[in-house]
Formats: structure tokens, sequence, C-alpha cells
């Protein structure tokens, strides 16, 4: 037991980024941002039992961390939609974090805006998954990841104000 | 946009991510791993409990329809409550059934159906106790007096009195599904809209729009625009 526990907080500690990028993403406020780590975190942690060695424990983490936050968006939405008057620091990271960069905050501020299922797309593709990993995470079919990565990417351009309206063509797979 | 310029900018996020989580490591260790609850675990709770009322509610009313089968308006108005009991026991049934189903390790537009899923169970039970609960009230109170107070209400209060108080429910009805739909999507306390939302069925029809875009979601293979 101790030694499962150790064995999952040295694998849970070498890729806790995943934790952070995906509640930063899924959350507006720091409280829920929180609240949202330590529910993925015990999440991962009672799957952990049935986690397949062979596979790889980011993608694994990835898509438990993803099915958590979707499903604590929608059950929370009611609670964020309140607390959003109060708390509008979208995406901040802590206090005395390296000055922000404005082109990172356009980044960030456009993946919040996405809806749940786009917001794990890209997510996965800023993090280099392949189409076929993000497919299989997500359960869509590899043409399905390319198309929607194709308009997501254009999406991008426009809002980090590097074109006014989107390219065509934009759904050509990179891998 | 390319992605080596996404990827740029990615990469710049994971950095300061890296000095974050230096800081933080160790208070994942000392967290303690079992203590935190998801939030459908928090539900799973919740649907357990309302199980358990339901069940309770079940026996304890046909239980109390069994002792009273001679006398016909006790008898009608107890069936009725437990017909409400058993209606509102099969939906949670339901809702237990469907979180049961519910496993993190699926792919997530699985989890994206099921957890909308669930949230259509959740409005329509809320829906259909909401919209019933005013009709109820003539057997409650026949029940309740007899069960209670050992009154026999037909005899005490006169069908013409007990009629009235059905109007009364109907009434009561009527005004309250006119005000849900008054004030559905409006601004207010928090109690209000979701009573106006459940009960106008626009919680219902959220619910299931949102079914409809995940299925979309998940055949579009079109090209982009």
């Amino acid at each position: 037991m101790v030694e499962r526990e150790d064995s999952f907080v040295a694998l849970l500690t070498e890729n806790q980024k995943i934790l952070y990028k995906v509640a930063n993403a899924y959350c507006r406020s720091r409280a829920d941002r929180d609240d949202l780590v330590a529910e993925t975190t015990a999440a991962l942690w009672k799957s952990f039992e049935r986690f397949d060695q062979s596979r790889r424990f980011s993608t694994w983490m990835y898509r438990i961390a993803l099915n958590v936050a979707i499903s604590f968006s929608r059950s929370e939405r009611r609670r964020s939609e309140h607390r959003a008057a109060v708390d509008v620091g979208a995406l901040e990271l802590p206090a005395g974090e390296p000055e922000p960069d404005e082109r990172l905050e356009q980044l960030n501020d456009f993946i919040a805006a996405l809806d749940d299922l786009d917001k794990a797309l890209m997510l996965l593709y800023l993090d280099e998954y392949g189409y076929k990993n993000i497919a299989a995470v997500l359960g869509l079919t590899e043409t399905n990841v390319a198309t929607k990565i194709g308009r997501l990417k254009a999406r991008a351009r426009v809002a980090l104000g590097l074109e006014t309206t989107p390219r065509k063509g934009d759904n050509d797979g990179t891998r | 946009m390319e992605r080596d310029e996404l990827s740029g900018l990615w990469q710049k996020y994971d950095a300061r991510l890296d000095e974050l989580t230096r800081t933080n490591a160790l208070l994942l260790r000392r967290s303690s791993l079992a203590a935190a609850q998801t939030g459908l675990g928090r539900l799973s709770g919740k649907l357990r409990l309302e199980f358990a009322i339901d069940v309770l509610a079940v026996l304890v009313l046909g239980s109390f329809a069994a002792a009273h089968v001679r006398e016909w308006a006790i008898l009608l108005a107890a069936m009725a409550l437990d017909a409400y009991a058993i209606a509102i026991l099969a939906a949670t049934v339901a809702q237990l059934v469907a979180l049961g189903r519910i496993d993190y390790d699926e792919p997530v537009i699985a989890i994206a159906q099921a957890v909308e899923r669930l949230r259509l169970l959740r409005a329509r039970k809320t829906l259909w106790i909401l919209a019933l609960a005013p009709l109820m009230w003539v057997p409650l109170l026949l029940v309740g007096l007899r069960g209670f107070f050992g009154i026999d209400p037909v005899a005490v209060l006169g069908l013409r009195y007990i009629a009235a108080n059905a109007a009364f429910g109907a009434a009561v009805l009527a005004g309250a599904v006119w005000t849900a739909r008054r004030y559905a999507g409006s601004a207010g306390p928090a109690w209000l809209r979701y009573f106006s939302e459940t009960l106008s069925g626009a919680e219902v029809r959220a619910a299931s729009r949102q079914l409809a875009a995940l299925t979309r979601y998940e055949t579009d293979e079109s090209a982009a625009a």
C-alpha cells in the first residue's frame, strides 16, 4: 500500500503540470481551481489501482483530469457564474510568478473561452499529443480530431490578432 | 498560425508552471489522497440519502394504505401518495444506475454525455416533483389528518371542502407554471432562477440540447469552413 502510494505520488509529481493546465483552462476562480486540483488528485488516486503500467501515465492522467474537469465544470457552472462577478482573474498564475506575457495571456484567454471539449482538444494538441492519441483520449475519430484542430488553429490566429478572418485549409493535420 | 508559434507560447507556459510546481510538490505529498471527494462522489452520497428516504416513504405509505383498505377516501389518497413516492424512487434509482456507470477512465466524450444524461434525469425528476407537488396537497391532507390526528377527514371536512382544496392545488400549479415561465432566464435570487428554470422545463431543454450538441461533436468529420 505504502509502495503504491509512493509510486503514485512520484508519478503525479512528475506530471503535475497537467493538473494545473487543466484546472487553469476549466476554472475561472482560484477557489474553483483549488477544488478541481483536489478532486482530480482524489479521482486519480481512486483509479490508480486499475492503471495499466504498460500505458503512458501522462496520457492516462490527462484523460482522467479532463473527465473530472468536464464533470466539475458542468456541475459547478452555476456556482462559477455567481462568482464571476467578483472574481474575474481568469487563468492568472499565483502571486510571485514572472511577469505575464501578453501573447501567452491571450492564448490562455482563448482556451478559457472554448467549450469543454474544444478545451480538451486544444490542451492535448498544445502538449504535442498526436492525432491518434488525442482521438483515443477524447473518443473521436482521427479525421474528426484533424478537422476540429484545423478550425481551432484558425480561431486561435484570429483571437491572437494575427488575422482578422480564418484562412482556408486550416484543417490540415500536422501528424 | 503555424504549430511552432503555438508550441513556443505553450512552452513558455510550461516553463512558468515548472517554477510553480517546484514549490507545490511538497504540498502534494502532504495532502491526504483519499480524503478529497469528487463532485460525482458527493452527488452519489446525496442520491443514496434520497434513495433511503424514498424507500422509507414508499414503505410507510404502503403500510398506511394496507391498514385503511376499508376507508375508500383514505385508501385512494394513500395510494396516490405512494404512487408519487414510487415514481420518485424509480427516478432516484435511474440516477444511481447512471452515476454508477460513469468511469473516469473512459473517453472524454463518453463522460461528457454520461454527465449530461445524468443532468437530464435530475432535471426531469425535479420538474415532475415540482409539477405534481401542488396536486398531492389533498391526498397529503387526508392522510395527515387520519394518520397523525385519527380524524376522518371526509366526515369532518366534507367533500365540498376537499374538492375546494383540490381546486386550490390546481390553481397553485397553474400559478407556479406561469411564474416559472415568466421568470425563466431572468436575473433574480438563485432559488427563484432554479425554480423557474426547472418548472418551466428550460433546464430539461438545455440538457437535451447539450446532449444533441455532444452527438454532433462526436460525429462531425466535415472539412473546416
